[in-house]
């Protein structure tokens, strides 16, 4: 038997319209396919459970193949610039707390449609962000961050599972359905912004204030997050810097915002967020 | 108490998202050897590899609330990320050529300067080095033609009709070979996918 007619795996009993969609999840996991392709995989992978866990391996024997490559001594010093460089890029921080007044952590109070502690845990940089503007206060502490680093060193998954479960109710409690703005800030810099959802229009518009423009070859991407689910793109869009812009989407029939958030992506835009939102916030009563 | 080796992959995760860049360091001193050889095998430059390694590793920093356990390890997230950044720079200064004429200059047997199937470093840890033995083990056994398309495309980036291009092969051929040598690769790799803690 040839290279060519060699079938191993699931496939070997499938139509070939399996057979060419496994030949695209395999370039898909390579990160090589063409856009088109690109959008079938991800239709197809999005309605097969199965199909989906089966991308995810692929996805991660491409990345095992890193271990294809020769070893390279690690030049001296490049450590000390990969931590320099990394917290230059974010200033490093005591862990999150949360302030006194705000809701406990408890698991009674999850009232998610299902939503798994996977799919939570996909969603803990919106929900940070979000939770940063509906009042939980993010608490520097510089004098306690060592006794707070070693309670997180005890608790690892256990007190990030908490803080999770505190968010996800607080975002519960935050997405009644009469609630129809999304005040839409970065952690006290500018820019700033402000999405604006009619539910009659099925549209949004979002006003954004002191943006600067996207770096070459990247754009923004606004994002709807309905309550335990992941992000729906709503669009791209550039900005011109100064004052304010103003742009307008249509919002996907059926789609519940719960949290709004911008990244800045790869020019075209991704299927998913690729980096953490520098804006975001949750519903809130119109004022 | 500062963050040591005794930390899994997945803690350190959790304390980079709490902000503790120390755990960035363990990360780094666990994985730095195979992110730069990625890299370096990739660009072909030591300076470029080390600016890929040392922005991947700030993306870590910014993104590792992003980090999804049942997606895969934090190896292969890393070196996702080490991968995409190393595409990015060849991309942005157009060095495609330059890894084509590369992937032209391989034996007959389909052996690319790139990618190894010799044993593995000796100073590493257990699991890195049992990691590396699987891989190159299984890569050893693929067919010559398949292990060619996977290294076009992992380590160049190019696409199935690129390939075509280069091998002078059938678009129809490469996609089969890529998804056959892909199969093979996730069975032989079994061992190293299972669920971590």
């Amino acid at each position: 038997m040839s290279d060519e007619t060699m079938r191993t795996g699931p496939a070997a009993d499938g139509s070939s319209a399996d057979e060419a969609m496994r030949e695209q999840m395999a370039a898909y996991a390579l990160g090589v396919l063409e856009s088109d392709g690109r959008a079938e995989v991800e239709r197809a992978t999005a309605a097969s459970p199965a199909l989906a866990a089966e991308l995810d391996a692929w996805r991660e024997v491409g990345a095992l193949l890193a271990y294809a490559a020769p070893q390279r001594a690690v030049p001296d010093g490049l450590r000390d610039r990969v931590l320099t460089d990394a917290v230059a890029s974010r200033p490093a921080r005591a862990p999150l707390t949360v302030s006194r007044g705000a809701a406990p952590p408890s698991t009674a109070t999850r009232t998610t449609d299902g939503g798994s502690a996977s799919s939570m845990m996909r969603m803990l940089p919106w929900l940070l962000a979000a939770a940063s503007l509906a009042g939980i206060a993010v608490v520097w502490r510089g004098g306690e961050r060592e006794r707070e680093a070693r309670q997180l060193a005890e608790r690892d998954n256990k007190g990030l599972q908490a803080q999770v479960a505190m968010l996800d109710s607080l975002v519960a409690t935050l997405t009644a359905s009469d609630l129809s703005t999304v005040v839409l800030s970065s952690t006290g810099e500018p820019p700033s912004a402000r999405l604006y959802w009619n539910r009659d229009h099925g549209q949004v518009m979002l006003a954004a204030y002191r943006l600067p423009p996207a770096a070459a070859g990247r754009t923004y991407q606004l994002w709807g997050i309905a309550e335990g689910k992941a992000p729906v793109s709503l669009g791209t869009f550039s900005s011109a810097g100064e004052g304010r812009n103003i742009v307008r989407f249509p919002v996907p029939a059926g789609l519940q915002l719960a949290i709004g958030a911008v990244t800045e992506e790869p020019a075209g835009g991704s299927p998913q967020p690729t980096s953490a939102p520098f804006l975001a916030g949750t519903l809130r009563a119109t004022e | 108490m500062p963050p040591d080796g005794s930390l899994s992959d997945v803690a350190c995760i959790a304390r980079l998202v709490a902000g503790d860049e120390r755990a960035l360091g363990v990360l780094f001193d666990r994985h730095g050897a195979m992110a730069f050889g990625l890299a370096s095998a990739m660009t072909h430059d030591p300076a470029d590899a080390e600016e890929v390694v040392a922005d991947a590793f700030a993306q870590v920093w910014r993104s590792a609330s992003n980090f999804d356990q049942t997606r895969g390890s934090v190896a292969a997230w890393l070196a996702t990320i080490v991968r995409t950044r190393a595409l990015d720079l060849l991309r942005s200064q157009k060095r495609r050529a330059r890894v084509l004429d590369e992937a032209a200059t391989m034996s007959d047997d389909g052996e690319s300067p790139a990618l190894s199937t010799g044993a593995p470093s000796p100073d590493r840890g257990v699991e890195q080095g049992e990691a590396q033995r699987l891989v190159r083990e299984a890569l050893a056994l693929l067919p010559p033609p398949q292990r060619r398309v996977l290294e076009l495309a992992y380590f160049g980036g190019l696409s199935q009709s690129e390939i075509a291009e280069q091998l002078s092969e059938p678009l129809g051929t490469v996609k089969t070979r890529m998804r056959a040598g892909m199969e093979k690769l996730r069975v032989a790799l079994r061992p190293l996918m299972e669920p971590t803690s």
